[in-house]
């Protein structure tokens, strides 16, 4: 069982990847935007943050960097709707190699099951 | 100005004095054809073409001189700019006018005209002067331009909404397959996979969409990889064209990755211009077969077949000249398959016209546009 923390503005999103990982026996907090995540991250110890990196509200990329400066950084999934022909094409590459993963929506219930236990094994 | 016009004339003068074969020199050398025709005989004969006249034109100047300069003009001259000319020369007025003209092979090009009555230093109007300028290329490119910065605009369009409907595809995906094994009854089971089933195809064609997208900073050149460039475009062709046309792929025994030296949006751009033909041809109710084959490892060969009315033998050169056009297409341009010829001769590749498909209820056949592309190795 891994502490996982889920930012995405998408309640239906959020709703279909919190319920896969809970299914799967993960404890997963969910956070509807960049600033609300930052804010929990701060206040508890996480094994992995999965965020949507292409929120209009709040942007997700730099949750990634923000979570990567601290000391004691949890693991990072990036999560994006397409990965190109968006305005924010080269933000978003450079927040992908910041991640330790990335994810292209939409991706099998297999991969993310597959991809958080890569990242939390050890 | 009359100062101005004086001082020109002295000055020339002075030249005519000194140096008299200079005034010559200037108007052999001019780089933009000049034609002279005299104001005072009937009909406007020409009695002066320079060198560039003949480079542009293909005339010799023995065979221009004396005759009036429509013989440039054929076909599919647009009567409307004769007739601003003609009104022009009746007012005395200069004129600037772009008009379809053809050279003495009887290959067309657009020649942008000014032309001027030139009245003497006693102010009668004693010659008109014509400078003819051939902007073939200039338009093609311009045509090209515009339909390249159109298919950008689709695909960043194109990829703004993939990534929407990505976002709406991912629960329907995964909540689907999170339940499915807890549903005991296999009727419910098997319609469930279906819905599944149809969620994940429309997120591989939005993804096929996303890949327009990519190409789009690229400037001329780019790689672009066979057979996946070529399923995208045809995916996106088949959206810009009515329903009732058939397209048939047929990709298969080709190798997973033949990349050859064009960017995806010039690429998209030469299967856009020749499927729609095809779909025009055939009345937007036909059949068009794409297929794409790999030659000895050293060429991709994409053909297109429709099953329309074809083209006749003595055309298939003639229909990649510029604004060739037998308006099938009610706006078309006349560009499309010169703007294809010009993208694909580029990277030392070639188009070839030959029979096509067999036409319904008939024994003729529709035509076949061949492109081979050579690979990189
Ligand atoms: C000096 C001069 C140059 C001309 N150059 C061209 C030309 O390059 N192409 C063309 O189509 N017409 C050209 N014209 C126009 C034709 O000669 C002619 O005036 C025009 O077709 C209108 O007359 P029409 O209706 O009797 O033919 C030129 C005319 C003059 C006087
Ligand atoms: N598949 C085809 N079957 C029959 N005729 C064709 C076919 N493809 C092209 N042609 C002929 O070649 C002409 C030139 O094609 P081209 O694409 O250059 O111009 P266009 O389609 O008329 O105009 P535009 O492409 O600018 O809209 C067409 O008008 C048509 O007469
Ligand atoms: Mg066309």
């Amino acid at each position: 069982m891994c502490h996982i923390l889920l930012i995405d503005d998408m309640q239906p999103v959020r709703h279909a990847i919190a319920a896969t990982l809970r299914k799967a026996g993960h404890d997963v907090v969910e956070a509807d935007d960049g600033n609300k995540g930052l804010e929990i991250a701060s206040s508890r110890q996480f094994d992995l943050v999965i965020t949507d990196i292409m929120m209009p509200a709040s942007d997700g990329t730099d949750v990634v960097f923000e979570l990567k400066t601290k000391s004691s950084a949890p693991k990072v999934i990036a999560m994006s709707g397409g990965g190109a022909g968006i305005p924010a094409d080269n933000v978003l590459q450079l927040s992908s190699t910041q991640a330790d993963a990335v994810l292209k929506k939409p991706f099998t219930n297999d991969v993310l099951i597959e991809t958080v236990s890569d990242l939390t094994s050890n | 100005m009359q100062g101005r016009m004086d001082q020109g004339y002295a000055a020339l003068e002075k030249i005519a004095g000194t140096s008299p074969d200079l005034l010559k020199s200037l108007l052999e050398g001019s780089p933009d054809t000049v034609s002279v025709s005299d104001a005072r005989q009937p009909d406007l004969p020409l009695t002066y073409v320079n060198p560039s006249f003949q480079r542009t034109t293909g005339y010799a100047s023995e065979e221009a001189l004396g005759r009036n300069c429509r013989f440039l003009q054929g076909d599919e001259t647009s009567t409307d700019d004769v007739a601003r000319i003609r009104k022009a020369i009746a007012d005395r007025e200069p004129i600037d006018v772009v008009l379809l003209n053809y050279r003495k092979t009887g290959e067309p090009f657009l020649n942008s005209l000014r032309m001027a009555p030139i009245f003497d230093a006693s102010g009668d109007l004693s010659a008109y002067l014509g400078i003819q300028r051939d902007i073939t290329e200039e338009r093609i490119r311009a045509e090209s331009e515009i339909s390249r910065n159109r298919l950008e605009a689709l695909g960043t369009a194109s990829g703004a909404l993939a990534h929407q409907l990505n976002n709406l595809l991912h629960p329907v995906t995964s909540l689907i397959s999170l339940h499915l094994p807890d549903i005991p009854d296999p009727g419910i089971r098997t319609d469930l996979e279906m819905a599944h089933y149809s969620a994940t195809q429309a997120a591989e064609l939005s993804n096929n969409l996303l890949g327009l997208s990519r190409g789009r900073f690229e400037e001329e050149t780019g790689e672009t990889t066979l057979p996946d460039a070529l399923i995208r475009a045809v995916d996106l062709v088949r959206l810009m064209l009515p329903p009732t046309v058939t397209i048939e792929t047929g990709f298969r025994n080709v190798p997973k990755d033949m990349n050859i030296p064009i960017s995806e949006t010039m690429f998209a751009q030469v299967i856009i211009n020749i499927v729609t033909n095809a779909s025009q041809a055939t009345k937007h109710s036909g059949t068009i077969r794409i297929e794409l084959a790999d030659l000895e490892g050293s060429k991709a060969q994409i053909s297109i077949a429709d099953n329309g009315p074809g083209i006749p033998f003595g055309l298939r050169r003639k229909v990649f000249d510029p604004f060739y056009s037998n308006n099938i297409s009610k706006n078309g341009t006349g560009l499309g398959l010169s703007v294809a010829l010009q993208i694909i001769n580029k990277v030392g590749g070639r188009i070839i016209v030959a029979e096509g498909l067999l036409q319904p209820n008939d024994d003729a056949r529709g035509c076949m546009f061949t492109i081979d592309i050579p690979t990189i190795t």
